[in-house]
């Protein structure tokens, strides 16, 4: 249905989440950096970015930052396994923040949640 | 003339025998010396010899055995002096003396007419010639020890006085009359004191005895006793001699009791040195100012001066109540003889038993410090002990208030101010309630002893307790902190762990996460006959429980936020100056603080406040491209405080105003739209306000309101603290 960009710099969650997003019918094209995921942005254009924060290199939250800079409708959903950044101001920019888990349900509600135009915004504040 | 009638010799004056007879009636031995010395004519009753032998003898030869010196010789002393003389003499005959009493006087001379003495001799026996013998005032040696002023008795053989001298009635104050007749023993009240110490060859003893002077007084004598013996040795009676011992005595005794109450000084002073606490320094000068051989004082009482309540208050005091307790406590005391030191150490039970009545008169004593017409305060300031007697202050007289002389019960008594470092501490009172006995200058003179150590020791009590009072804060405050580094360093300690914990468990996220979601992977493609789905199950299981611990540590280890402090907003204002200093002075741009000395600080998370001012200042420079001016105003306003930012930049369109504030809204190339965002949210957390003014081409100011920090706890509600 939809083409989703995951970057993550961990290879094997890559893996997982490119196995289990495609099992819901969306296309997943991959970054293993911020850098990366930039460049796929422009050659892809994906419909939504699933964005790690820990990245060596650029961070998520400036990699968000210039995302939204150039396509400031993109829906953003924080993928980490840090909840520490939901303080950051930055991270209210983005339309969901998911703490990272094995049980990638939530993840995967919050993409089709997005996809469908559902009201995002930024998440709740702590 | 002449007849045998029993005297020879040819008596030169007539009537022979009228006088013969004359002498033998009166058993009177006569020679009659001419001027030759010689016997010229004797009676029969002579010592030496018959009468016819007698004529031609000397003088010495009548007495031949006589072992008296002839000095002064009686024949030429009664010649020289004209007068009678009167002597008596021992003659030893074959051991056993006799005593004659002679009597010499010169007769006719003068003129060329021949010297004639007449010698009378007369022998005593017996206590009539003895006491004769005293009584007679015509001899020189009777006078003399009749009139001596040392006390020589007379005392027959049945120990009766006989006679009794000028010294003797002045000692014993009773006249020779009153006196002779009575026993030896009951006129002078003797009884022994030592053993007679005896002087074999001289017939005397000596010995020391306690006699009752003339006032009723006690004495204490040495008597010598010499005995007489009449010719035949039969005892006649004695010789008492009289040396009143007993003012060396009484030195004696005064001085053997100063020693004893130096040595008790010393003792207490021992104790008042080693003493700590005031209450054993109270007890021990209150026991050496009635300890003592003796008692010294029967009771004592002490006041001490409080300076924080202004008053001399009674704490303490020693005493028996009634003389029937008195006596049984020194009856008691008599009997075991404690040492002071025993006493200080039983002092409590002492106290205890004797004590409640006087500590009861104790307490009642008390005088305000500022009072200085109190007899108590006086008597405090005094520069030296004030003595009472009959209810009157010595020297001066001035009467004791009745108040006080009730409470004590006595009208004698002294009060020794207690002085440490010229300044009075305390007040000891001392008296004889029970013996009655007159308060003497040596007791004062040990209590004033007393007196000065004891102010010594109280000051030095006080001052140890204010310096424990502070070893103990001090301690309390050092022990504070060192659980309060102690706290910090846990905290820190605990602090690094949790933070290397945090890491860690957040590090091990991402693989629970692979784990679990290839497990799940897994789950989802076994057919569910699969016997491998029961393995495949328990992995996805347990991650899930790893990941409920990891969840909930790091819920746990989450900092809170924000942090409320006090900001003292110039100050940040500066600070975000030196900031953004290269930017400002790349860009032309002066900066300035103007921050009301009087404006208070905000509450606020000084991190979170410092980015918010730092994104709207970057935004003022970048509005402000070719230079201009940026000031940081701060004021206070109701409510709170005010932070203003005013450029001279281009200004913010009409149009746009409103959106500044949406998140990702930038009019710049390179912005990320968010500073404004992110500062408005800042603001709204701290319970504060922003808001922008702006005029094309003039400049733009954004204006921070924050609340103020509560000061002190108020007396009424802040709203919005």
């Amino acid at each position: 249905m939809a083409k989703i960009l995951v970057v993550e710099d961990e290879k094997n969650l890559r893996l997982l989440y490119k196995h289990d997003i495609e099992q819901d019918g969306h296309t997943v094209v991959m970054a293993a950096n911020a850098v990366e995921g930039l460049e796929a942005i422009e050659r892809e254009s994906p419909d939504l970015v699933v964005l790690d924060i820990r990245m060596p290199g650029m961070d998520g939250l400036e990699a968000m930052g210039r995302i939204l800079e150039r396509h400031p409708k993109i829906p953003v959903v924080l993928n980490s396994a840090y909840s520490s950044y939901k303080d950051n101001f930055m991270s209210w920019a983005a339309d969901a923040y998911i703490i990272k888990s094995a049980d990638t349900t939530e993840l995967r509600t919050k993409v089709r949640e997005l996809l469908e135009g559902c009201p995002g915004g930024p998440p709740a504040k702590p | 003339m002449g007849g045998e009638t029993g005297s020879h010799g040819a008596l030169p004056f007539p009537c022979e025998d009228l006088v013969r007879r004359v002498f033998d009636l009166g058993r009177l031995g006569a020679a009659i010396f001419g001027g030759d010395r010689r016997v010229v004519w004797a009676t029969g009753l002579l010592p030496c010899c018959t009468a016819a032998e007698a004529v031609g003898k000397t003088c010495k030869e009548v007495f031949a055995r006589s072992d008296e010196p002839c000095d002064p010789c009686l024949l030429s002393v009664a010649a020289e002096e004209g007068q009678v003389r009167r002597i008596l003499r021992t003659v030893r005959e074959g051991g056993a003396p006799r005593v004659y009493e002679v009597q010499v006087a010169a007769v006719g001379g003068g003129g060329g007419s021949e010297r004639f003495w007449i010698e009378l001799t007369r022998e005593i026996r017996g206590a009539e010639g003895l006491s004769s013998f005293f009584h007679s005032g015509t001899m020189d040696l009777v006078r003399l020890i009749a009139g001596w002023s040392v006390p020589v008795v007379l005392v027959d053989a049945g120990g009766s006085v006989r006679a009794w001298n000028r010294g003797a009635a002045a000692l014993y104050g009773r006249s020779g009359e009153d006196a002779v007749g009575s026993p030896w023993t009951e006129v002078v009240g003797e009884t022994l004191l030592v053993e007679p110490e005896a002087i074999p060859e001289r017939l005397t003893i000596r010995y020391e005895a306690r006699h009752r002077g003339a006032a009723g007084q006690p004495l204490r004598v040495m008597v010598t006793r010499t005995d007489l013996l009449t010719p035949d040795g039969e005892p006649e009676g004695a010789f008492y001699l009289v040396l009143d011992l007993t003012g060396s005595k009484e030195l004696e005794r005064d001085l053997e009791r100063r020693v004893a109450q130096l040595s008790i000084i010393r003792e207490i002073a021992e104790a008042l040195q080693s003493a700590m606490g005031l209450s054993e320094i109270l007890r021990a000068i209150l026991v050496g100012a009635t300890a003592g051989e003796g008692l010294q004082f029967n009771r004592a009482f002490l006041l001490l001066a409080d300076e924080k309540r202004m008053e001399l208050r009674g704490r303490v005091a020693i005493g028996p109540s009634d003389p029937d307790e008195a006596h049984r406590i020194w009856d008691e005391l008599a009997r075991t003889r404690p040492s002071l030191r025993r006493m200080l150490r039983e002092y409590e039970p002492f106290a205890e038993r004797q004590s409640s009545r006087v500590n009861e008169i104790v307490r009642e004593l008390a005088a305000r410090l500022p009072d200085g017409e109190h007899f108590l305060i006086r008597a405090l300031h005094s520069p030296s002990t004030v003595r009472v007697q009959a209810g009157r202050e010595m020297p001066s007289g001035r009467p004791v208030h009745p108040g006080i002389l009730e409470r004590l019960g006595v009208r004698d008594f002294v009060a020794v101010p207690l002085v440490a470092e010229g300044k009075p501490v305390g007040l000891l009172l001392a008296d004889n309630a029970i013996t009655l006995r007159p308060i003497e200058d040596s007791d004062v003179g040990v209590l004033e002893l007393l007196g000065m150590q004891a102010g010594l020791a109280i000051e030095r009590a006080r001052l140890i307790g204010e310096l424990e009072t502070q070893v103990q804060s001090l301690e309390r405050a050092t022990q504070e902190i060192r659980g309060n580094q102690e706290r910090l360093l846990r905290t820190e300690r605990l602090s690094a762990v949790g933070e290397m914990a945090a890491r860690v468990v957040h590090e091990i996220r991402n693989p629970l996460v692979a784990i679990g979601g290839f497990a799940r992977s897994l789950l989802r493609e076994v057919p569910q006959q699969d016997a491998k789905r029961e393995s495949i199950q328990i992995i996805v299981d347990e991650v899930r429980r790893l990941e409920t611990i990891v969840r909930e540590v790091l819920d746990y280890s989450r900092p809170v936020a924000p942090r409320i402090g006090k900001v003292n907003l110039g100050q940040l204002g500066s600070e975000a100056l030196d900031l953004l200093r290269w930017e400002i002075d790349e860009a032309g741009v002066v900066g300035r603080i103007q921050a009301d000395a009087d404006a208070p600080p905000a509450a606020a998370d000084r991190n979170q406040l410092f980015q918010a001012l730092v994104n709207v200042m970057r935004n003022a420079v970048h509005a402000m491209p070719h230079g201009g001016s940026l000031t940081i105003r701060v004021r206070e306003v109701p409510g709170g405080v005010e932070m203003a930012v005013e450029d001279t930049g281009v200004g913010i369109q009409a149009d746009i105003r409103g959106k500044i504030f949406e998140p990702f809204f930038t009019t710049k190339a390179t912005g990320s739209g968010l500073g404004l965002t992110i500062a408005s949210q800042i603001l709204s957390d701290h319970g504060g306000e922003i808001h922008v003014e702006s005029q094309v081409g003039s400049g733009t100011t954004v204006y921070f309101r924050l609340p103020a920090v509560e000061e002190e706890p108020g007396d009424g509600e802040n709203p919005g603290g």
